[in-house]
């Protein structure tokens, strides 16, 4: 093992510790994503528990630099079994110190000396990531929870953590990334740097290749930003209103009403110059609970925006998003608003 | 009487005489040196992004500063740039979080980062003796914004908003303050343009390699 170690000291490790196949998914992103020109070759293990996770630890060869793990998993762990309707968060906090803990004692009793003398010169950090499934948790109280208790990064889908996890990992192992952000934000099948990002501010579909560089406020929602192309858009790019009508599950006459378009010129043609203006700003908010409510299927994930469409809420004054868009006729304001919880604006 | 609170009085009438008395008292309240380690919650997309991009440490500013598209308890939309930070990683979590009760969309995958701070010239809302020197009490600082995304109007951040712009143009480098989205947090403001003339430094993780940091300004 030591020999092994001193030979390959950048070897790094990830213990993905989820039950197949949601385990295999992520792993398989982590591999598909990782640089192959990376300083650092990444291996990635699997583990049904965070127990054997650790029980392998002392096996590997390598620094391990992460362990992934799912809050149902934690919380078995941890002695809850009906997770599905587990609502009691601290049990969830609980779980993540207990890893943390377990990982901390891991560092301290392991011999290897080369382990050690890596571990200072690199100064690594090992992370806790907690990512959620379908289970019976408040979502914004349990993500608070566990961060509060140690986790270093949360990830609210599987579908989220298999774009975001790598790019993450990549970016907390080394420098390797200053040296292939380059390369990778010009491969043809790369997510970032986002297209649509831009797009939703423009009335036009702008280059896959553009980066924000000095970007005005609502431009710097770049990251993962992806709405299928048809969605939205006619075939030119365009914004295609009779397509956000249907997504929005109303009425072509009711979306010209609101944006002040005649009804009559859109129905011929639903993309027309004139009226991107006008469309740009409920793109964007169809477009943000599109990438937030990504389902299994596109249909499924259209059903879910017209239903957040639908939900009345309190900022809102009460009244739905729709409500916002078709009777107050504040599309840009609803966007904005959405754009600053993405964004991460304070209080 | 700055042109802002001449104008925040014109907008809300009722409060035009506390919002004159916090000319001076802001402007003359004694200030604090604040130092030390502190957090901010990060959506994930902004750091991974900004990784993908080169690591341009100009995006750490762009993900610690805030108020561009919203307002802002002490700082309205698009006053100046203002890096916001909190005394723990719930109250980086709760800041964040801006409107209570059910979000929007659903929770967005988000990392905390640890930000150095040494500022001297900090307006110190968390001190009894400075609330008291501007006539303000806790509860006017933890006031619900008091009206819908759309107006423009928000009567909840009238007095916080008026000691923002006052503390900004009168060169202090910050405020402390309460939380006023988790219960017993603290939360501080840097205002980026007046952290060069008393040497106030801001200290983050450098977007795409951590074991670096990006020193602000």
């Amino acid at each position: 093992m030591s020999t092994e170690m001193l030979e390959s000291p950048n070897q790094a490790t990830v213990y993905v510790v989820e039950p197949e196949p949601a385990a295999q998914g992520i792993r398989e992103s982590i591999e598909r994503e990782w640089p192959t020109d990376a300083s650092e070759p990444m291996t990635v293990h699997t583990a049904t528990t965070p127990r054997l996770a650790l029980a392998q630890l002392t096996e590997s060869p390598s620094p391990v630099r992460a362990i992934v793990a799912d809050m149902s998993t934690l919380l078995r762990e941890h002695g809850v079994s009906d997770t599905a309707n587990a609502a009691r968060s601290e049990e969830l906090s609980a779980a993540v110190r207990s890893l943390r803990n377990q990982f901390a004692h891991f560092r301290e009793s392991i011999s290897a000396p080369a382990f050690h003398m890596v571990a200072r010169e690199k100064a690594w950090e090992h992370l806790i990531i907690v990512q959620t499934s379908r289970h019976g948790l408040d979502e914004t109280i349990a993500k608070r929870d566990a961060m509060d208790a140690g986790a270093d990064l949360w990830l609210s889908e599987a579908s989220a953590s298999t774009a975001a996890l790598p790019a993450w990992l990549s970016m907390k192992t080394g420098s390797f990334v200053l040296k292939t952000a380059a390369a990778a934000a010009r491969r043809p099948d790369a997510t970032w740097p986002a297209p649509t990002f831009k797009a939703l501010y423009s009335p036009f579909a702008p280059s896959s290749a553009e980066v924000p560089n000095a970007p005005d406020p609502v431009s710097r929602l770049g990251g993962a930003f992806t709405v299928p192309d048809g969605m939205l858009r006619s075939s030119t790019g365009r914004w295609d209103a009779k397509r956000m009508a249907e997504v929005m599950g109303v009425p072509l006459t009711d979306l010209a009403a609101a944006l002040d378009l005649s009804y009559d010129t859109l129905k011929k043609n639903p993309d027309r110059d004139g009226a991107q203006a006008a469309l740009a700003p409920v793109a964007g908010v169809l477009a943000m609970a599109w990438d937030e409510l990504r389902a299994d299927t596109d249909t499924a994930t259209e059903e879910r925006v017209r239903q957040w469409l639908r939900v009345r809420r309190p900022p809102l004054g009460d009244e739905s998003p729709l409500d916002g868009i078709l009777v107050r006729r504040q599309a840009t304001r609803l966007r904005d608003w959405l754009a600053a919880i993405r964004l991460g604006e304070p209080e | 009487m700055t042109h802002a609170t001449h104008l925040l009085a014109v907008q809300y009438p009722t409060l035009a005489d506390r919002l004159h008395a916090l000319d001076a008292a802001v402007r003359h309240a004694t200030l604090t040196t604040v130092s030390g380690v502190w957090t901010r919650a990060v959506v994930l997309t902004h750091i991974v992004g900004a990784a993908r991009n080169g690591g341009n440490p100009r995006d750490v500013v762009f993900y610690l500063d805030g108020y561009q598209t919203n307002d802002g308890r002490y700082v309205r939309r698009g006053l100046a740039p203002a890096y916001h930070v909190a005394d723990s990683r719930l109250t980086a979590l709760a800041e964040i979080y801006q409107m209570p009760g059910a979000p929007p969309v659903p929770a967005f995958s988000e990392a905390l980062l640890r930000i150095v701070v040494a500022a001297p010239s900090v307006l110190d809302l968390m001190d009894t003796t400075t609330l008291a020197q501007l006539g303000v009490t806790p509860a006017d600082l933890t006031q619900p914004r008091g009206a819908t995304i759309y107006d423009d109007a928000a009567p909840g951040y009238a007095i916080t908003q008026a000691i923002g712009e006052i503390a900004l143009g009168a060169g202090h480098t910050g405020i402390r303050y309460p939380s006023a989205q988790s219960s017993g947090g603290v939360g501080l403001v840097i205002f980026a343009e007046n952290m060069a003339q008393h040497g106030a430094t801001l200290s983050a993780p450098h977007p795409s390699d951590p074991s670096q940091t990006v020193t602000l300004p």
